[in-house]
């Protein structure tokens, strides 16, 4: 083997990663070789140098900015739908097997009928739209064009298709739960939002599913609204504390940029401390950091009280 | 009880919008730094941040476990990165000078306390690797960030990159000897 073909083990005998024969053959030649040994310790620092920089970590505001992004756009995605999937998915779950087929045709000639009177742009759209609904109960509203050309016989276009759904029952059924779980973190308007919110908090006699408290921690944390964020914080407020909970208070405390939230978060921690929950040394160090740069007299006084307490 | 990747995507696969949040919140914070670290820019992070995850979330219903998600994920986001195209005209490269750009990644490794001596050393090797970064190619780049930063194996980034394990092997090792040479250069 070439001198140079050793120079270009170096990095993957540092991974690691030679082979058991290349790794002997490489481990006798750099005992014999000077300028390869001179080599490998060079990586040896270079890399190293390399790790310390690895270990740094994302800015939590970066973070939470580009999953509230992300939130925004995945609702946005929830809301689109295919033209040939989702009209003939929502079809067939409302019909029965023996009337499927003519329904099925039905739908697509439903489909023909929206094609042409949105292509050819026929102002009685809206009308359209309406019957439709009243018929199969299927809203269909935000139609965008993807493709508008029906030059070559096709066209693509996404649209909204919506189901009304109706729904009376027992604050505590795990169905009513699930859709209000879902409208906690999906819902657009943050009044329905908080609605939900409250509906969960009073449903809470039995102990907090962890799925609905994970869903309010997320709330609490990255909501956009604050008013929403508050509620979440209140609903957290009525369950025992636990690490994630404290961890989620933590993260308020140190991001959030409603005073009142922050604020809210303290005194949590605090009536926490009181009662003999344990706080890590990281928690702690982070409290002391929180004193030095709160803006907020108050939380400053409460964070030191919290480090009295230890 | 913590859920496994497989277990949280047959559940969004069923139309559990938390399991999918849950999925990418397990990761998310990966993606990022590797975004970042591959463009030196948070509003170019955060776009390719947004792509990535909206790919997964039109592919995972289509997912069907041949390969480990993380592999997958980060092969998406390996394509996004070097696919990438600036959509701005802006600095290819940290500076020290750039507060902003400082504020997004510390240089601080979690739990560690650092003298405001020693933070300013590891800032300025910090941008000096940074810069040294932005002379590597798309594909040496990222085949250095997914085995010096993600600590993947050769043949999991030969995977993640679609190429053989030869190829990514030159590719680090290229990337290694420019780097030497940048960073040398720098002192």
């Amino acid at each position: 083997m070439k001198h140079n073909e050793y120079i270009e083990m170096i990095s993957v005998y540092l991974y690691d990663e030679l082979e058991l024969d290349k790794k002997k053959l490489f481990e006798e030649h750099i005992k014999s070789c000077k300028d390869c040994m001179l080599e490998l310790e060079s990586y040896k620092i270079l890399f190293a140098e390399i790790s310390k920089e690895a270990q740094s970590t994302i800015d939590p505001k970066l973070l939470m900015e580009a999953r509230l992004e992300l939130r925004g756009l995945l609702r946005a995605q929830r809301n689109k739908v295919s033209i040939s999937g989702k009209m003939l998915e929502s079809l067939s779950s409302l019909i029965s097997k023996p009337v499927g087929f003519a329904l099925g045709g039905l739908s697509v000639l439903l489909i023909g009928v929206l094609i042409g009177y949105l292509v050819f742009k026929t102002p009685a759209v809206e009308n359209t739209k309406t019957e439709s609904s009243q018929s199969d109960q299927i809203k269909i509203q935000n139609i965008n064009f993807l493709d508008p050309d029906p030059s070559d016989g096709q066209v693509e276009f996404t649209f909204d298709a919506i189901k009304s759904g109706h729904i009376k029952g027992n604050i505590n059924d795990a169905e009513l739960q699930k859709i209000l779980t879902y409208a906690v973190l999906n819902e657009q308007n943050p009044g329905t939002r908080l609605n939900s919110i409250n509906v969960i908090n009073a449903t809470q006699t039995q102990g907090l599913d962890n799925e609905i408290k994970a869903t309010l921690i997320t709330v609490a944390k990255f909501d956009e609204n604050p008013g929403v964020r508050r509620e979440a914080l209140k609903s957290l407020k009525e369950i025992p504390i636990d690490n994630d909970i404290k961890s989620a208070l933590i993260y308020i405390l140190l991001n959030d940029t409603s005073s009142g939230l922050r604020i809210e978060a303290i005194n949590t921690l605090v009536e926490a401390a009181k009662k003999g929950f344990s706080f890590s040394q990281n928690d702690l160090s982070l409290l002391r950091e929180k004193i030095q740069v709160d803006n907020n007299n108050y939380v400053r006084f409460q964070a030191k009280n919290i480090i009295k307490e230890y | 009880m913590t859920l496994s990747d497989k277990d949280l995507i047959i559940k969004t696969q069923n139309g559990d919008a938390l399991a999918l949040e849950e999925l990418i919140y397990r990761y998310d914070k990966l993606v990022l730094r590797l975004a970042y670290k591959y463009t030196g820019d948070t509003d170019d992070a955060k776009d390719i941040y947004q792509e990535v995850f909206i790919r997964v979330y039109k592919g995972l219903s289509d997912f069907q476990f041949k390969s480990e998600f993380s592999t997958w994920l980060f092969r998406i986001t390996s394509n996004v990165c070097i696919s990438f195209k600036r959509k701005y005209s802006k600095p290819n490269h940290l500076s020290l000078n750039d507060e902003n750009n400082l504020d997004y990644v510390s240089a601080i490794p979690e739990g560690n306390e650092l003298s405001p001596e020693n933070l300013a050393v590891n800032a300025e090797t910090g941008s000096r690797i940074n810069k040294a970064l932005n002379k590597l190619s798309s594909n040496q780049k990222m085949s250095f960030l997914l085995k010096h930063y993600e600590g993947y194996k050769i043949r999991e980034i030969a995977d993640m990159m679609n190429c053989k394990e030869g190829t990514i092997k030159k590719y680090l090792f290229e990337a290694v000897r420019k780097l030497r040479t940048q960073l040398e250069n720098s002192y």
